[in-house]
C-alpha cells in the first residue's frame, strides 16, 4: 500500500470490565480516502471508531491499551489535550444529535469554543460549511430557527456542517445514515464522497451495499478481531479470509 | 376519544372509570367552595383588600388584618427557595455529570429517604439545632439579636426539606439528556464543563424549572416544621432574624379554638382560601411559563 496515513492504530486492546472487545488491532487509515469498517453487530466496530477520538474515555469501566497515532502523536499519551484531539475529528452519530439551539448556533458552536467572536467571520464560516454539507440552499432563510425543526435528514447534514466547522482532518461516521430515509441517506453519502478529497473518512456501517458505494478501503471486524483490511476491490470482491467471504455472502451476519 | 366512537364492549369500562376521574376535579371545586362559603360572613362585612392589606390582627376587637401572615408565608418560602435552589442545582449536576456510579448508588436511596422523612422530625431537629445556631451564631455574626425562632431558622429547615425533592427530580431531568448529544458536543472539542453549560443546562432548563416549582409548592404549604421554629408572632417581619407567622401555621395553631370570637372562624377560612389561591396561582403561572418555553424551543 503506497498510501500515507496520518491516523494509525497500533496494538489496540479495549476491555469493558472483563470483556475483551477489541483484540490487538493494528490499522493504518489512508489519508483522503473512505475507509469503511464492516462486521456483524457487537463485533466492536463502534468501539474502534470511538477509540479514535477518545470518546471511550467518557464511559465508566472501559480500559484502553495500545496506541493511536494522529500525525505521529500518540493521542493516548498522558498529558495530551483530549479536546484538541477531538477538534481534529468530526463525528457523525447514528441519529443526528443537533444541539438545543438555532441552526446558525449549531454550526458556530465549534468555532465559538475556539474563541471566535467576530460576527462577520462567523457568518462566513456558517455559510461556507452549510454549503459544504449541501444544506445552505435549504436553510439560508431561517438560520435563526431552532435546529430541531429541520427534517431528520437535514439534521444529519447540519451535524456534518457543524463537524466540518471545527476544521478537522478526519471525519468519523458511526452508521450515519441508519436513521435516515433512502433519499436523505443518498444525500449524505454524496456529501461524504465529495468530501474525501480533503478529509480522511472512517465510516462504520452494517449495510454492505453502502460499503460498496463508498469504500476505498474496507476493514472487516469479527468478534473484536481485525480479520481483513485492504482496498475495497479486494476485500469486498475477492476476500482472502473465509470468514470475510462468509460475511459478504450473507452466511454470517 | 368520544363515547360514540367506542365500541359497545368498551362502554361499560368507560362508564365505570370516568366518575373516578372526575372525583379529584370535583373535590378541588368542593374545597374552594367550602372555604369561600365559610369566609363569606367576613367578606360581606369588610372589603377583601382591607382584610388582605391590613396588618392589625386583633381578633377580640374584630381586626382581622392578614397582611403579616401573607408576608410571613412569602418571606419564609422565598428565602427557603433561594437557599435551596443553588445547592440543589450544583448537587444534581455533580450527581448526574461527575459522580462515579458508586457515589450515585449511595446517594439516590439517601435522597429518597430524606424526601420521605415526616416533617415533624425536621421540625424537632430545627428546634434542637437550627434555632440555637441562629440565636447563638448567625444573628450575632450579623450584629443582630434573635431568639432564634425566626424566618431564617424556618427557611433553613424548609430548604433542607425541599432539597431532596428538587435534587431527585433534577437528576432525573439531567440524566434524560441523551449521552449521544453530549458526545456530539464533546467531539466538537468542548470540555465537560462547556458541554454542561451550553448543552445540558439548556436542554434540561424546562425540567429543572419544573423541579424547582415542585419544591416551591411544597415549601408554600409546609406547616408543622415551619411553625415549630418560626416564632409565630403576628407582626410584619423586619428581617430574616425576626419571627413570623405564615398562613399554614396560623391555621394549624388556631383553627378549632377560640371559635366563639365573632368573625374568627370566617377569617381563618379566608386565610386558607388565600393560601389555596397563592399556591394554585403559582402553579398555573409556572405551568404557563413551561408550556411557553417548550413551545418556543421545539
Amino acid at each position: 500500500m503506497n498510501q500515507t496515513s496520518r491516523l494509525r492504530v497500533e496494538n489496540l486492546n479495549v476491555f469493558y470490565g472483563q470483556n475483551h472487545v477489541l483484540k490487538n488491532i493494528s490499522l493504518s487509515l489512508p489519508d483522503n480516502r473512505i475507509t469503511v469498517i464492516i462486521g456483524p453487530s457487537g463485533c466492536g466496530k463502534t468501539t474502534l471508531l470511538r477509540s479514535l477520538n477518545r470518546l471511550l474515555d467518557e464511559q465508566e469501566g472501559v480500559r484502553v491499551e495500545g496506541r493511536v497515532f494522529l500525525d505521529g502523536q500518540d493521542i493516548y499519551q498522558p498529558g495530551v489535550d483530549i479536546t484538541l484531539v477531538r477538534k481534529r475529528m468530526g463525528l457523525l452519530s447514528q441519529k443526528p444529535q443537533v444541539l438545543p439551539m438555532s441552526i446558525y448556533d449549531n454550526v458556530a458552536f465549534g468555532p465559538r469554543l475556539l474563541g471566535l467572536r467576530d460576527r462577520r467571520h462567523l457568518d462566513d464560516l456558517v455559510e461556507k460549511y452549510l454549503r459544504l454539507a449541501g444544506l445552505w440552499e435549504e436553510v439560508k432563510g431561517r438560520l435563526q430557527e431552532p435546529a430541531s425543526r429541520l427534517s431528520i435528514g437535514q439534521q444529519q447534514r447540519l451535524c456534518l456542517a457543524r463537524g466540518l466547522a471545527v476544521e478537522p482532518e478526519v471525519i468519523l461516521g458511526d452508521e450515519p445514515t441508519s436513521a435516515l430515509d433512502p433519499q436523505s441517506s443518498r444525500n449524505v453519502e454524496t456529501q461524504l464522497l465529495n468530501l474525501k478529497e480533503n478529509y480522511t473518512i472512517v465510516l462504520v456501517t452494517h449495510i454492505l451495499r453502502q460499503a460498496r458505494r463508498l469504500a476505498d478501503y474496507v476493514a472487516f471486524l469479527y468478534f473484536g478481531e481485525l480479520i481483513e483490511f485492504g482496498p475495497a476491490s479486494e476485500v469486498l470482491i475477492s476476500p482472502r479470509d473465509s470468514r470475510t467471504r462468509a460475511y459478504i455472502t450473507g452466511e454470517i451476519s | 376519544m368520544s363515547i360514540q366512537r367506542l365500541s359497545r364492549r368498551d362502554r361499560g369500562p368507560e362508564l365505570a372509570t370516568a366518575p373516578f376521574a372526575f372525583f379529584p376535579v370535583a373535590l378541588a371545586g368542593a374545597i374552594f367552595l367550602a372555604l369561600l362559603i365559610k369566609a363569606w360572613p367576613l367578606l360581606s362585612l369588610k372589603s377583601l383588600s382591607s382584610l388582605i392589606f391590613s396588618s392589625t390582627w386583633l381578633p377580640s376587637r374584630g381586626h382581622f388584618g392578614l397582611w403579616p401572615f401573607i408576608l410571613g408565608t412569602i418571606w419564609v418560602t422565598i428565602s427557603a427557595f433561594v437557599l435551596a435552589v443553588p445547592v440543589a442545582i450544583l448537587t444534581s449536576l455533580y450527581l448526574s455529570e461527575y459522580a462515579p456510579a458508586r457515589v450515585k448508588r449511595i446517594f439516590q436511596p439517601i435522597l429518597d429517604l430524606l424526601a420521605g422523612l415526616p416533617s415533624v422530625i425536621y421540625g424537632m431537629w430545627g428546634v434542637l439545632i437550627v434555632v440555637p445556631l441562629v440565636s447563638k451564631y448567625l444573628a450575632p455574626f450579623f450584629g443582630r439579636q434573635s431568639s432564634g425562632y425566626s424566618i431564617l431558622a424556618a427557611s433553613l429547615v424548609l430548604a433542607l426539606m425541599i432539597l431532596p425533592t428538587i435534587i431527585s427530580v433534577s437528576v432525573e431531568v439531567l440524566n434524560s439528556v441523551p449521552l449521544a448529544l453530549k458526545e456530539a458536543a464533546l467531539s466538537l472539542g468542548a470540555t465537560r464543563f462547556e458541554v454542561i453549560r451550553y448543552v445540558v443546562m439548556k436542554k434540561s432548563f424546562p425540567g429543572m424549572l419544573a423541579a424547582c416549582v415542585l419544591g416551591l409548592s411544597r415549601a408554600f404549604g409546609e406547616t408543622i416544621a415551619v411553625l415549630m421554629v418560626v416564632g409565630n408572632v403576628p407582626a410584619i417581619p423586619r428581617s430574616l432574624f425576626s419571627p413570623a407567622y405564615p398562613l399554614p401555621a396560623l391555621l394549624a395553631n388556631n383553627y378549632g379554638e377560640m371559635m366563639s370570637i365573632p368573625g374568627y372562624e370566617s377569617a381563618l377560612n379566608l386565610a386558607a382560601l388565600l393560601l389555596l389561591v397563592i399556591v394554585v396561582g403559582f402553579s398555573l403561572l409556572a405551568r404557563w411559563y413551561l408550556v411557553r418555553i417548550s413551545r418556543r424551543s421545539s
